[in-house]
């Protein structure tokens, strides 16, 4: 996009100035300063995108053709030619009843994680406006230590808060009249444990969803909002049909990066389970870690790894179009 | 201005979900390139149970070659195998490593490791014969066998004279009745016997006690078998015990036994030999009870005879892409050989050779474990069997089993599957 829109104007002056009898020293240096000027974005592009087909570029590349061929230890050590092999990986991993069980639950599982990012994310965004300065900077201290954290340590931390020996959360729970969760397991049980997780994942995104919604929030005109009032619409009128359909596009800008980002968790599920998640914990990212360097299947792994991407490819079309969108606009 | 929000968000989000993106595997920056450099992965079993030997064989390499930089590299089992394929890929590969010997044969027939000159290493003419198989491919060597260890019981003798029991049981029945005594005794928030659930070495002694196995071969193809009725009458015995004595987090696997074993939270384990006399060191004896109170003793099975035991061990061996595989033997020699093994025997390890073994059946500090090792079992010796370990199918099995999630039967079977996929594959 950005090509055709900054050559076009470099094309269009040397035509206009051509009519009037001017001297040549001054037609000249624009025409050069132009044609010099298509030029300088890309060279300062240059670098980046260099960077960008190396880092991103390479490894998708290598991965695509690794999806295609019989690639395992014997191949990675280079002790055996690797051989294509078609769409013999992409049959195997198809046909297997346990990639779609794999699919589903990762389908479900972000799709939990994105409704609660976004509603929590919503709900605290509106809470900021209306509480006084010095509790808004104190949330705002908190959502963003959240959002430092790295991610290992939160789900570290998190371990231990559901230790079913240690975790305070049961001793929590346990405090309830007529409750007894001392030493209950909440990883004997995937959707259990997903749910554990799913908390972690949502605690982590929420402050950039709360930061985010709340600076589109200062952008709503407070006159709009007064007049909705003062055609009687109440709090929940007012948000309905004025303050959602101006964050609308940022709403659905955050909703399909947290698709990203949900279905490509990774570290929550691997090291909250040790390293080894059972058949119910697995995501199609930690799926793909198994085949690949577990059983040392780094072609089927590879292919997992794609058929993901076809997956998202939808999401990121979405977030693509609005993305465009918002250029043209601009 | 809202716009330039969107767009501004646009960019971020871009960004992060880059950044996202990055990282991965950290390649390893080890360089053991010339001779004038050794790196040795071995697992933390040295590191925190036998350093002094591996300084004593440091010592004598650096003595033949002075100046020579021997690095050491640590790992835990669970991810050391990973680290090093993504090595073997690269031409920075290590120079020793410590591998299991179940783990020796996927390596081997790949042509992974070095072959070596089975002369120069003492000992070799009377290494142990299960040892001695799991680094020998083809007629060729390549590696050398590091120690062996049988497993055995080990029992808090104040515990168990609490409740009227004063001397180790001698039958599988004597010992459910102490257990139960105990575990009377002292609640349900106390495991009379901690036998963590995935601890897949412990519950296929019970399996092949009772006649089963892992998996059998037949005509050069392997087949798994833990759903076989044998099988399922020795899952159920290890079903019988975690359900029964085993009171604490049923996901766990044995690695911090030891730890558990030490915080006075159980009267008896079954483990490496070393582990009671680990738990009742002063680092991990929390309570102060275990020290002087801790006894191993042979463990009887549910058929009338001592528990079979799984004959682990460990093996050396020099990957091919190493460039100095002369030293690594020489430094591999110096580990191994008889000072090492006299070190590794008092740790309550078995040795690698035959001539060494004899002597800890004479000597009543060692004459359980050599007796323990006696009556043993060893994993398939199929050319899929280091997959079946990575992909921790038997642990899960457990896990599920123990957790009450399936019966012994569809965890069998649904096991069963698993194991028939990869165990063929080379």
């Amino acid at each position: 996009m950005s090509a055709a829109d900054t050559t076009a104007p470099a094309k269009v002056p040397p035509a206009r100035p051509a009519p009037p009898p001017t001297p040549p020293a001054v037609t000249s240096s624009p025409t050069r300063r132009l044609a010099g000027g298509a030029a300088v974005p890309w060279a300062l592009l240059a670098p980046c995108l260099l960077i960008l087909a190396v880092v991103l570029g390479y490894p998708l590349v290598r991965l695509a053709t690794l999806s295609f061929q019989e690639f395992g230890q014997s191949q990675l050590w280079g002790f055996k030619p690797a051989e294509s092999v078609g769409f013999d990986n992409f049959a195997k991993v198809l046909g297997d009843s346990e990639f779609w069980a794999v699919v589903v639950r990762t389908i479900v599982f972000a799709a939990a994680c994105v409704v609660f990012t976004m509603v929590i994310g919503m709900a605290i965004a509106l809470l900021l406006q209306r509480v006084s300065g010095w509790v808004k900077t104190l949330i705002n201290i908190a959502l963003v230590a959240s959002w430092g954290m790295p991610i290992i340590v939160a789900t570290t931390v998190f371990k231990w808060l559901f230790d079913s020996d240690y975790g305070i959360f049961n001793a929590l729970l346990s405090k309830l009249p007529g409750v007894d969760m001392i030493g209950h397991n909440w990883f004997a049980s995937g959707p259990e444990g997903l749910a554990v997780i799913t908390l972690l994942v949502v605690w982590g995104a929420v402050p950039f969803v709360v930061i985010t919604l709340s600076a589109g929030l200062t952008q709503v005109p407070k006159e709009l909002e007064e007049a909705a009032r003062l055609d009687g619409a109440g709090a929940w009128g007012v948000f309905r049909y004025v303050t959602l359909p101006i964050l609308k596009p940022i709403i659905v800008m955050l909703t399909t990066l947290s698709v990203i980002w949900d279905m490509g968790v990774f570290p929550q599920v691997f090291v909250m389970r040790n390293g080894h998640p059972e058949a119910e914990f697995q995501l199609l990212t930690t799926y793909s870690y198994d085949k690949a360097f577990v059983v040392n299947d780094y072609a089927q792994g590879s292919a997992i790894a794609l058929l993901t991407v076809l997956l998202l490819l939808g999401v990121i079309g979405v977030y693509m179009r609005q993305m465009l969108k918002i250029g043209e606009v601009e | 201005m809202k716009r330039k929000l969107t767009t501004a968000i646009c960019v971020a989000g871009m960004m992060v979900s880059i950044a996202a993106c990055g990282g991965g595997e950290d390649k390893s920056s080890d360089t053991g390139a010339d001779t004038k450099e050794l790196t040795v992965w071995l697992t933390v079993d040295a590191q925190n149970n036998w350093p002094e030997l591996v300084k004593a064989a440091d010592t004598a390499i650096e003595k033949k070659h002075p100046g020579i930089k021997i690095t050491h590299e640590y790992y835990g089992w669970p991810d050391k195998n990973a680290k090093l394929d993504a090595v073997l890929a690269t031409d920075k590969a290590p120079d020793v490593v410590e591998m299991g010997n179940t783990e020796m044969l996927a390596y081997m027939v790949k042509g992974a490791f070095a072959p070596l000159d089975q002369a120069k290493f003492d000992n070799s003419d009377a290494w142990l014969d299960g040892l001695k198989a799991s680094v020998t491919y083809e007629g060729k060597t390549y590696g050398v066998p590091y120690y062996a260890g049988g497993r055995v019981a080990n029992w808090r003798k104040d515990v168990f004279a609490a409740a009227g029991v004063k001397s180790p049981p001698k039958t599988y029945d004597e010992l459910t009745a102490a257990l139960d005594k105990v575990q009377k005794k002292r609640g349900d928030k106390f495991s009379a016997w901690y036998q963590p659930t995935r601890d897949w070495y412990a519950a296929m002694s019970f399996v092949y006690d009772a006649g089963g196995s892992i998996a059998v071969e037949s005509g050069g193809k392997w087949k798994a078998s833990l759903s076989s009725p044998e099988s399922i009458k020795g899952l159920n015995e290890f079903k019988n015990v975690v359900d029964t004595y085993m009171h604490g987090d049923k996901t766990k696997d044995e690695s911090d036994r030891y730890i558990v074993y030490g915080q006075g939270k159980s009267g008896m384990i079954f483990a490496p030999a070393w582990e009671g006399a680990t738990a009742a060191a002063k680092e991990n004896d929390k309570t102060g009870k275990l020290e002087g109170n801790v006894e191993n003793f042979v463990m009887p099975g549910p058929s009338g005879k001592n528990l079979p035991v799984f004959l682990g061990g460990s093996d050396l061996a020099v990957p091919v892409k190493s460039d100095a595989q002369t030293v690594a033997a020489e430094w591999i020699n110096a580990f191994t050989g008889p000072a090492g093994q006299k070190g590794l025997m008092e740790k309550g390890n078995l040795p690698n050779n035959k001539t060494d073994l004899a002597t800890l059946k004479d000597d009543p500090a060692t004459a359980v474990p050599a007796t323990a090792a006696e009556s043993n079992w060893f994993v398939p010796m199929a050319p899929g069997w280091g997959q079946v370990e990575k992909a921790q199918i038997l642990q899960k099995m457990l896990q599920s089993i123990g957790t009450g999630k399936q019966s012994v039967e569809d965890a069998a079977k649904e096991a069963d599957a698993a194991i028939d996929k990869v165990i063929n594959n080379e």
